[in-house]
């Protein structure tokens, strides 16, 4: 009876588990329609004629933008965009930097603005290729609304025009939404000749749809599915798309796992065994396979070959449904080969390990509830905040880029190691639901340092200003301007007596002339000899008043008299001094063009001070007038201060909120895991009891 | 003044919503809508900071900005560069692949922005990087030019010169 219902229980276990892949499946083709903004500018070799024609930059601006898109550093670049559109510092791109910018707001999670802005872009009669790039992305944005009907209809708008890789992604957009469309609704029909391109990696994803659209029908056929499952394998073997290569294994080990669970429907195990065998043991479909391997060895009764792959998934995460499945798998097998023994020894181990999953998932439920898991992540983001530790990649990622990379992880291992989320909810961390809202907080986190940022750059900003107000002030105030004044008044009067004495310099050549180009020195060593000539002449003065009056002195003062004034000696030091200022003169006069010269340069030079006084002078209203622009930028600064901080608050209550529903979510896993792991006890106590009895009655027999 | 004005217009946008700062999302909006909409007030917040500090630190009037851009970049791979004016260093910077990458698929690095009072000024460039056949190059140019009251642009362009196989250096002025 027990093997009854576990034999019923395989069938439906495998039926589940592939519609688990097919949901999965379909899953993962949103996510990469939803992501493929990016791949149509930042591909690889056959995005070169479009990046060539990106390269022709006309404005500046417009590299400074694409340096930033190029790096991955979206908000930046939607900044620089935003920045340059402001100043009208890109007019010769300004409808592509549109595009770009409706791109990576949809991108970035802004759908709403993204819509406006293609909208933009066609009512700004764009030339005819980004009108067609409007259209396909406005069609898109509506698909990812869950809009098919406005979609379709965008998309019939697009002509011809549209890039190759957006075309591509176009046609199976298209091909997708019109079949999942009942079949009685009108046909809505691309606006232009589709062209095959087999290169696309598109072309994959909608065989692959194709093949389980069929599937999912109700007259589908497993043989007719697999043998489009089996085409599209070799003609992903056969590809040589290096640009998609990872893209193409995930989607080979999809392939290949839809093959086997397909294989074990009809009843073909050796069939599946072989699809599943084929699956990257690195691949994240390896459990599922190493499962719908299991499976297929159990239906053949090759219980020794089924152990390996349930004794493999028994030892990892307990955060796997599959590991659960295998802690009752492996029990069930050592009892169909009759080691009870074994048998019970696996029931003990599941009974422990889900025992201590159980404990586990309490105590992580009691660190959500204090949010101990948040001030992990807080921690890994205020690391990469203080640039200390975090890799380019990561700061891109908290930039921005994880909208852009779905298989991008914004949860740091230390972060989730040390909360034991990983440990326990690795799947639900992996749901699209879940990526979102840590992708949403990510970016509550981002913003946040942002205006953080910009708080500290205001205050210096506001220092500043009023640093430049006062220093406005001071130079207005009236004291400053009398000392200009009386500056340049100084300076014009000897800037005037110079010019005179150039002049006169010039035009005379007499003595008087001749000392105005006397150099400081030579002034000095002038008005010496001229002291000398005064005292000798007033020696010999006052010799001939004493002589004058001989009868008056001593003997002794007539004898220094007579030594000290003798007329000859006086005659020979005035002859002396005489000589050193004809040679003063002659100096001067022998280098008579070159003083000239420098005196010239003196005066231009006292021009240019007097001209700058002036200039100076001239300024003042100017000063004035900067005053008051100070005075307006500390308005405006006060005005981006209170902005900022009602921003702040803002993202303080989203942040609130956001972590509030994160919380819920994890809780309600944890509950339903619990349920789950209680159910899957329940099955074991009862298997173990079954087996127990069933060996006391063998006993007592 | 038109700053003031983008200023005053901007905070009267968001006053709308502020005005009884938000301690709950409004009826009917979604999380997401009100992240959205922060988004968007956030960005528009920070092209406008952008530009006051460009008018606080830059006046158009002094301003210069230096670019560099590669075109091709077969025959050097650059690894740093350093630019002087009127002979004192103002910017240098060394690449990451990244940025490379950002450069030769077309993006031009604002590598400096600064001021420089109208005149006659020297701007030279120097450039370092692996050259043709991966040897260790190092090249200088340089450009003589006009500040005017307007705001000037310079290009350090590196380029490939297929007829010589050489990579050529040049200093271009914007309009």
């Amino acid at each position: 009876m027990l093997l009854n219902w576990r034999a019923s229980c395989v069938k439906r276990q495998a039926i589940r588990q592939l519609i688990v892949v097919v949901c999965a499946l379909i899953f993962s083709h949103t996510a990469l329609a939803q992501f493929s903004f990016i791949p149509s500018f930042l591909g690889g070799k056959g995005k070169q004629q479009e990046e060539k024609q990106l390269r022709h930059i006309q404005d500046p601006s417009y590299g400074a933008v694409l340096y930033e898109f190029f790096q991955q550093n979206y908000f930046q670049a939607m900044t620089e965009i935003m920045v340059a559109e402001e100043q009208q510092s890109m007019p010769s791109h300004q409808d592509f930097a549109n595009v770009m910018m409706g791109g990576i707001q949809l991108s970035y999670g802004m759908d709403t603005e993204a819509g406006k802005t293609f909208n933009q872009v066609i009512d700004q009669h764009a030339n005819d290729n980004n009108r067609a790039r409007g259209w396909f992305y406005l069609g898109k944005l509506a698909y990812q609304k869950n809009k098919p009907e406005v979609a379709l209809e965008a998309f019939a708008r697009v002509d011809q025009n549209l890039d190759r890789p957006l075309h591509d992604e176009l046609v199976y957009l298209h091909e997708k939404i019109t079949a999942d469309r009942p079949l009685t609704e009108t046909a809505i029909e691309l606006g232009f000749k589709v062209k095959e391109n087999r290169g696309s990696i598109y072309q994959y994803y909608r065989d692959y749809n194709r093949a389980m659209t069929l599937l999912a029908s109700d007259d589908s056929n497993g043989t007719q599915v697999a043998s489009q499952l089996l085409a599209l394998y070799a003609k992903i073997k056969a590809s040589s798309d290096s640009d998609n290569s990872i893209e193409l294994l995930g989607l080979r080990d999809k392939v290949l796992n839809s093959l086997g669970y397909l294989y074990l429907q009809m009843g073909d195990n050796d069939g599946a065994i072989s699809w599943f065998k084929r699956v990257r043991q690195d691949s994240l479909l390896a459990g599922k396979a190493m499962v719908g391997y299991g499976w297929a060895t159990i239906n053949k009764q090759d219980y020794q070959a089924s152990l390996t792959p349930w004794l493999a998934l028994q030892g990892r995460s307990m955060a796997e449904s599959t590991t659960h499945e295998a802690l009752l798998a492996v029990p069930y097998i050592y009892e169909a080969v009759q080691l009870d023994q074994q048998a019970l020894s696996a029931y003990d181990l599941a009974l422990l390990k889900m025992g201590d999953e159980l404990s586990a998932l309490e105590t992580l439920a009691g660190d959500i509830e204090q949010e101990g898991y948040l001030a992990a992540f807080t921690q890994s983001f205020a690391t990469f905040a203080n640039r200390s530790g975090a890799s380019q990649q990561q700061q891109q990622l908290y930039s921005g880029a994880h909208w852009l990379d779905a298989d991008a992880s914004l949860i740091e291992p230390d972060a989730l190691d040390t909360s034991g989320l990983r440990a326990h909810l690795s799947e639900l961390l992996a749901s699209a639901d879940m990526r979102t809202l840590f992708g949403q907080l990510n970016d509550i986190y981002w913003l946040n340092h942002n205006l953080d940022d910009w708080q500290s750059r205001l205050t210096a900003f506001d220092f500043m200003v009023a640093e430049r107000a006062e220093r406005s002030v001071l130079v207005m105030s009236g004291a400053e301007q009398d000392k200009l004044n009386q500056r340049y008044q100084d300076l014009q009067q000897r800037r005037d007596a110079l010019a005179s004495a150039i002049d006169y310099a010039t035009l005379d050549q007499s003595s008087t002339a001749v000392s105005l180009l006397f150099s400081e020195d030579e002034i000095r060593s002038a008005a010496r000899i001229e002291a000398a000539l005064a005292r000798l002449d007033s020696m010999a003065s006052r010799r001939q008043a004493i002589l004058d009056s001989r009868a008056e002195l001593s003997a002794d003062a007539s004898e220094k008299l007579a030594k000290s004034a003798d007329p000859a000696f006086i005659a020979a030091q005035r002859q002396q001094l005489k000589k050193m200022q004809a040679n003063l003169y002659w100096q001067a006069s022998s280098n008579r063009v070159a003083r000239l010269w420098e005196k010239q340069k003196l005066l231009n030079l006292a021009d240019d001070q007097l001209q700058e006084i002036q200039q100076r002078q001239d300024r003042i209203p100017a000063i004035a007038n900067a005053l008051t622009e100070q005075t307006a930028y500390t308005e405006t600064l006060a005005i981006q201060q209170s902005r900022l901080e009602s921003q702040q608050n803002k993202l303080r209550v989203l942040r609130e909120q956001l972590e509030a529903e994160i919380n819920q979510r994890l809780q309600l896993e944890i509950v339903q895991r619990k349920q789950r792991l209680n159910a899957y006890i329940g099955q074991v106590r009862l298997s173990k009891a079954s087996l127990l009895e069933r060996q006391i009655s063998e006993a007592a027999l | 003044m038109l700053l003031t004005v983008l200023a005053t217009q901007a905070f009267a946008a968001d006053e709308a919503t502020a005005s009884n700062e938000l301690q709950t999302l409004p009826d009917g909006q979604s999380l997401d809508d009100a992240l959205q909409a922060l988004k968007k007030d956030v960005l528009a917040l920070n092209r406008d900071l952008f530009i006051l500090e460009e008018e606080l630190l830059f006046p158009s009037n002094t301003q210069v900005a230096v670019f560099l851009s590669l075109d091709v970049g077969e025959f050097f791979k650059l690894d740093a560069v350093s630019v002087t004016v009127n002979e004192k260093e103002v910017a240098s910077h060394l690449y990451t692949e990244r940025q490379l990458d950002a450069l030769v698929r077309g993006g031009m690095q604002r590598l400096y922005l600064g001021n420089l009072k109208s005149g006659q000024h020297e701007i030279v460039a120097v450039f370092t990087g692996r050259g043709p056949n991966d040897r260790d190059f190092r090249r200088a140019t340089s450009l003589t030019f006009e500040k005017t009251t307007a705001a000037k642009k310079l290009e350090l362009l590196i380029k490939d010169e297929t007829r010589l196989y050489q990579p050529e250096f040049s200093i271009v002025e914007w309009d």
